[in-house]
């Protein structure tokens, strides 16, 4: 996992070590479609040795914020990092610098305020969690009781987004009829905080950490599954940060816990269906360059059966983004998308008929490129995809 | 024209001065007002071209109308090499990357000029082949920059510096004219090795590769001794220079100093290292072992855990970690013989004694003679003057080195002042007569190789460095970096 190869020691210290060498600016996938050096790591890097550490605040022009928040946080440029930078952590402080002069992209105002507001990042009220759970087989068994030992949380996209939400129910129904409970937080789930993360509003994002942290607990939740990559990494990387200790419960994302089972046989094969494809798998930066699970999803998708398994030439640590991360779409719809598309062309290289991924973001992003495309290749959440047999 | 162009070029041509500051330095940090006082960094223009065509075209643009021309991929270097200094138009040649084709049965890829090494190298190894060597920046370095250099790195001892793998160059020469090279045509490919892109700009590049080794099998040599350790290296660079991928030494200063922020193992903190790594059939490694052995004992030296000698090899690209004991370093980069290496090591380390620094050298033995020679030193570039007077302590490092036969491994701008060192009066003049014969504009990379601007002069650059140097013992001491310790 690159955390344990990396360092943060402040924006300022880091910008100071980093010796603008390029690396970086090989593996981004922004610098990939943009081209000129400003849009390269090292590019950012190296205005903001005059910003923040020389204090030269000319220099945070409109057109260097841009660059600043042009950025997926894909870690990418972290993983090649030779002065072992935590550049994840960098960008993340950059933007928070920036949102502290009141210079950041004004879009993630509205983001701010939906959570703000509505405790998730749609524009509609929190009621509507669990809306997608209508169309469960049976919608009462996520609901509390007496065994609440693995908790489900959805995440934002996953519950509002209707394009998505076949995740969640994919999921729950691989559970229930495999006989494992699962609840989820309903309308106590709240936004985990990672775009307000993400657009440098930290501070902000504490009350729903210790709101989601408190519900948890109540529910006497001990392993907490998410099926989102980006809600994996903040609650196993953040939360213990903000809180100060530990979390009581433990963090899984559903690969690994879907692996897990598999492991120990408690997935029943017995009315499964044998599917027939050939399957190439997307990392999704938060589940995989930023927090070091590769395995997990790949065991999965091995296990299937009537599943043939491919790579692509860019996997695992080195796997290319989907364009959809840290916020990109909401700043640069038009980048994310070119930025989906070389990854879609990736996956058609592989021969594969279905690319799966294990993030809502990743899906939503890479179909919309493959319907652009009118590539013949189908996208969708390793969930989905396991649920097909079973369905 | 330039209308054309920018009109042809579209997003891909920029006057905005955002985007051109960036193309105003590689990684070496000189303070501003000193650079404006010898050079103009800062372009006029910067086009990014995706072919030949494209280059051709603003080639031909800049020879009509007399502007400077400065190629530039992945600004890697430390010494100026990409950067403008005479303004005009910094050529971008990142468009112009990947493999475009591979022929197995040859073993040999044609490749275009800004493919990354390990883009390169990733893809021949997913068919089962390799390239013969690379470039410690591997990452960043880009196949045509590295060829523009010396071309000297990882597997230079089996298979020489990039050179002589190279099978034939498309070049964009200072007319514009797009001319295939081979070793036989006129002018020969081996022109451009070294030239640092003031010959023209190279636009694909046909080079030897080879199939993946069959083995690898690491090593990591410690002694207190440094002479002793590199006696071992040369014993072994005579014996086994057939199958060795890799050499590499760290001096113990720097390891202890690697040591003392946990970048490195805490048992090699008190040593010096030679990593050895080994690529061939079982059989010659097996062999290889025994004979290292012989040499360590012979040396009084000692073996670290293979499991030590395997994480040094997975972190060969991680030099700069060495950035998180002092985020600020000076340094100099030398070719020297191998034979002079200890004594350079031991001179060196006694001129940061009295300079009060810590010098910190590593080096990659690439031939049977040579060594490409780091050294490293501690300033702050916070404090501009202190930073300025500590720059003086570059030229003392050379001037150790040249007295024991070394020179600066490229040339670039910074380096010009060395230039008579570098090349012997004769090969100079033959150089000069290659770019009179290819450039008569003048043009291509000004500034860069052949000799010094006036205020670079040797004896004006001298005295100015020497006086640094005296200004360095009377100012305060500089805040040391490696307070965060």
């Amino acid at each position: 996992m690159r955390s344990s190869k990396t360092v943060f020691h402040g924006l300022v210290e880091e910008a100071r070590i980093c010796a603008t060498c390029g690396s970086c600016r090989s593996v981004c996938p922004v610098y990939a479609e943009i081209g000129w050096e400003s849009a390269a790591p090292r590019g950012k890097i190296t205005l903001a040795k005059k910003i923040f550490v020389e204090g030269k605040e000319n220099f945070l022009s409109e057109q260097y914020v841009k660059r600043v928040f042009q950025c997926t946080l894909c870690g990418s440029c972290a993983e090649v990092c030779p002065a072992r930078i935590d550049t994840r952590e960098l960008w993340q402080e950059m933007r928070q610098a920036i949102t502290d002069r009141g210079k950041a992209p004004t879009v993630f105002n509205q983001i701010a305020k939906n959570i703000h507001n509505n405790k998730n990042i749609s524009a509609n009220t929190n009621d509507g969690r669990l809306d997608w759970a209508d169309d469960l087989d049976d919608p009462e068994c996520i609901e509390p009781s007496e065994t609440n030992e693995v908790g489900y949380f959805v995440g934002c996209v996953a519950s509002f987004y209707p394009m998505v939400s076949e995740i969640p129910l994919s999921f729950v129904n691989i559970m229930d009829i495999n006989n494992v409970k699962v609840t989820v937080l309903g309308t106590e789930e709240w936004c985990c905080g990672f775009p307000l993360l993400a657009a440098g509003r930290n501070d902000e994002a504490l009350s729903l950490v210790e709101h989601n942290v408190l519900k948890i607990g109540q529910l006497g939740i001990k392993t907490l599954v998410t099926t989102c990559p980006s809600c994996y990494h903040t609650f196993s990387h953040h939360y213990p940060k903000v809180i100060g200790k530990p979390l009581d419960f433990e963090v899984v994302h559903a690969t690994q816990y879907l692996s897990y089972l598999i492991e120990q046989g408690k997935l029943d094969w017995s009315e499964y269906e044998e599917l027939d494809e050939v399957v190439t798998y997307h990392d999704p930066c938060d589940l995989g360059r930023n927090s070091g699970i590769y395995d997990a999803p790949r065991n999965t998708l091995k296990n299937i059966p009537g599943v043939t398994f491919v790579e692509m030439e860019h996997n695992r640590e080195n796997a290319l983004c989907c364009g959809g991360g840290g916020n990109l779409q909401a700043v640069d719809p038009e980048l994310t998308a070119a930025i989906a598309e070389s990854r879609i062309e990736e996956a058609l290289k592989t021969g594969a008929t279905t690319l799966v991924s294990a993030c809502q973001q990743c899906v939503q992003v890479l179909t919309e490129a493959a319907r652009r495309k009118k590539a013949r290749i189908q996208v969708m959440d390793i969930n989905q995809l396991l649920w097909m047999g079973w369905e | 024209m330039l209308d054309q162009i920018k009109q042809d070029f579209g997003s891909r041509y920029t006057e905005s001065y955002f985007e051109r500051q960036f193309y105003t330095r590689d990684l070496a940090y000189i303070p501003n007002f000193l650079v404006s006082l010898v050079a103009k960094p800062l372009p006029d223009m910067v086009v990014r071209p995706v072919n030949a065509e494209e280059v051709s075209r603003i080639i031909t643009f800049a020879s009509e109308n007399n502007i400077a021309v400065t190629p530039r991929a992945g600004g890697s270097t430390a010494v100026g090499s990409c950067v403008p200094t005479k303004g005009g138009i910094v050529v971008d040649l990142n468009g112009l990357q990947g493999v475009i084709s591979f022929y197995p049965d040859d073993e040999k890829v044609r490749v275009l000029p800004a493919t990354t090494w390990v883009e390169l190298d990733s893809y021949l190894r997913q068919k089962g082949y390799c390239v013969c060597s690379y470039p410690s920046s591997i990452n960043v370095a880009t196949v045509g920059g590295w060829l523009s250099g010396r071309g000297y790195g990882m597997g230079s001892i089996r298979f020489g510096s990039l050179v002589e793998q190279v099978i034939s160059l498309e070049v964009v020469l200072p007319s514009g004219v797009i001319k295939r090279l081979t070793r036989e045509t006129d002018p020969p490919l081996q022109w451009f090795a070294g030239s640092e892109g003031t010959l023209g700009i190279i636009t694909e590049v046909e080079l030897k590769v080879r199939p993946i080794p069959e083995t690898m099998g690491h090593y990591l040599v410690v002694g207190e001794n440094s002479q002793a350790v590199l006696q071992a290296a040369r014993e072994c660079v005579g014996e086994l220079s057939g199958i060795i991928h890799n050499m590499h030494f760290n001096s113990r200063l720097l390891n202890h100093a690697l040591k003392r922020k946990g970048l490195t193992e805490d048992k090699l903190g008190d040593y010096h290292s030679l990593a050895i790594d080994l690529e061939g059939s079982p059989v010659s490694l097996a062999r290889a072992k025994e004979f290292l052995r012989w040499v360590v004992d012979k040396y009084g030296l000692a073996l670290m855990d293979p499991e030590v000698a395997l994480e040094e090899w997975e972190i060969r690209f991680q030099s700069l970690r060495i950035m998180r004991v002092y985020p600020c370093l000076l340094g100099s980069e030398l070719l020297i013989p191998v034979n002079s290496f200890h004594n350079y090591l031991q001179q060196v380390e006694a001129l940061g004694r009295r300079a009060g620094v810590e010098m910190l050298t590593y080096g990659h033995i690439v031939s049977r003679d040579l060594t490409i020679v780091m050294t490293l030193y501690c300033s702050d570039e916070r404090q501009t003057w202190r930073y300025l007077c500590d720059t003086s302590l570059m030229m003392e490092i050379y001037r150790v080195g040249r007295r024991l036969g070394g020179v600066p491994y490229l040339t670039g701008f910074w380096n010009t002042p060395y230039v008579k060192d570098i090349y012997s009066r004769k090969k100079l003049r033959e150089l000069k007569r290659r770019k009179t014969l290819l450039d008569p504009g003048g043009i291509m990379n000004p500034g860069k190789v052949y000799g010094p601007p006036l205020l670079l002069q040797p004896n004006l650059y001298v005295l100015g460095m020497k006086t640094l140097g005296l200004l360095r013992r009377i100012l305060p001491k500089g805040v040391q970096n490696h307070a965060q310790q």
